[in-house]
């Protein structure tokens, strides 16, 4: 017989009343699925372990400041979006700057733990452009709606279908051949 | 095929690998918590009184004397919170320390400004260390024969198990670790018995001469010596 799950608002108010170490449990329920997220947004486990644990320490200090508290995962993933979106930004600016050791910072599609198929698709991926990527990873491998997405993003639902559209085109003819 | 037929296909694949984040993450990600709650714990309460009560007007209605005795009291309360201030005040300009050394490249720091922190009106000399901001300061240690690396410092009681590293790439041991503004003495741990210092700084040692290393976390910068 299992145990009683609290649900997240529960254990915000927890986590609010003191009970520091409530947390972890918030951090167990989601850190997979953010997780899968970053690591196929940034490319590589390193990237994506120190901007999740950045964003969950973000989600921690701000969490009296999360309204609705009952959608803590929508919330959260925002900030793993977003955190996600800076490093991105900051590696571009750290690859331009250090150009002549291009090489050394780009994502290494076999970092990211898949093999065959799965390397041919990392690697398609990491060639997108960063807001493509985004969005085709909340769209199809999150399944979120449109809506969601344009909730989680602050960009709005025709930018980001014009944007998974863009995104699958050019995965197709980056993959022809590999995925039929 | 039609882009939804192809992009479910792509997702199947990508959701079929079994991706989580290494062993020690969820401790690792504890421990920064528990050092941000400890710096600002009333970040983090719930208010116990609802906001809308602090605003409902009240009326007072006291004796001519009553009134005296207040307003002898509100000055005590003011003089007493003068003198505190002026206590804070000195014991930051004992504790303020000189300017630290420029950062080394065996650490990397980032740092997470608390969402309520307000800067000072007028800043001040004493004002510049911020007490509520933790530093996200990676540590790597380069050691190609080591099978196990861990942090030990003053900032997790030079627990053996408390901070592992985790191997980067081959030989390149890294940890992320939120550390409040200040001066850290800490050493490596490899393979669980050996103590190093960190090469990439200067060594300091304990009365015990045992090495260790030192970072400094602050706003003006940050550096080992």
């Amino acid at each position: 017989m299992e145990g009683a799950v609290p649900p997240d608002a529960e254990l915000i108010a927890t986590i609010l009343g003191g009970e520091v170490d409530a947390y972890a449990v918030l951090v167990r329920r989601y850190r997979d699925v953010c997780f899968r997220f970053a690591l196929r947004q940034l490319g590589n486990r390193d990237d994506a372990e120190d901007a999740l644990q950045e964003a969950l320490v973000r989600a921690f200090r701000g969490l009296a400041s999360c309204r609705e508290r009952d959608r803590f995962g929508a919330w959260l993933y925002t900030i793993v979006v977003n955190e996600c979106r800076t490093r991105a930004t900051r590696r571009a600016k750290r690859e331009r700057r250090f150009v002549a050791e291009a090489g050394d910072e780009v994502a290494d599609p076999s970092d990211s733990g898949d093999s065959a198929i799965g390397d041919e698709i990392a690697y398609a991926l990491s060639q997108l452009p960063d807001e493509q990527r985004e969005a085709f990873l909340l769209k199809h491998v999150e399944e979120l709606s449109y809506e969601e997405m344009a909730e989680i993003t602050g960009v709005g639902v025709s930018a980001l279908k014009m944007r998974v559209k863009r995104g699958c085109e050019r995965l197709r003819d980056l993959l022809e051949g590999v995925v039929r | 095929m039609e882009d939804e037929e192809f992009a479910r296909q792509l997702a199947a694949v990508l959701r079929a690998s079994d991706e989580r984040p290494g062993s020690g993450f969820d401790d690792r990600v504890m421990a920064a918590v528990r050092a941000v709650h400890a710096l600002t714990p009333e970040a983090h309460e719930a208010p116990v009184t609802p906001i809308s009560s602090w605003h409902r007007r009240r009326t007072l209605a006291l004796p001519p004397m009553a009134w005296g005795a207040l307003a002898a009291g509100f000055a005590i309360i003011v003089s007493l919170g003068t003198l505190a201030t002026a206590h804070v005040i000195h014991q930051n300009q004992v504790a303020e320390a000189p300017a630290a050394a420029p950062a080394p490249a065996h650490v990397e720091v980032a740092s997470t400004p608390a969402p309520v922190a307000q800067p000072a009106a007028t800043p001040t000399p004493v004002a510049h260390v911020r007490r509520d901001t933790v530093y996200m300061v990676r540590f790597v240690l380069a050691d190609a024969n080591a099978h196990t690396v861990s942090l030990v410092g003053d900032f997790n009681e030079w627990e053996k198990r408390a901070t592992p590293l985790r191997s980067a790439k081959p030989g390149v041991w890294t940890a992320q670790v939120a550390l409040p503004p200040g001066r850290h003495e800490y050493a490596y741990v490899v393979d669980g018995e050996r103590w190093v210092a960190d090469p990439a700084a200067d060594d300091v040692s304990d009365d015990f001469d045992t090495p260790s290393s030192v970072v400094t976390v602050g706003r003006e910068g940050m550096g080992g010596k």
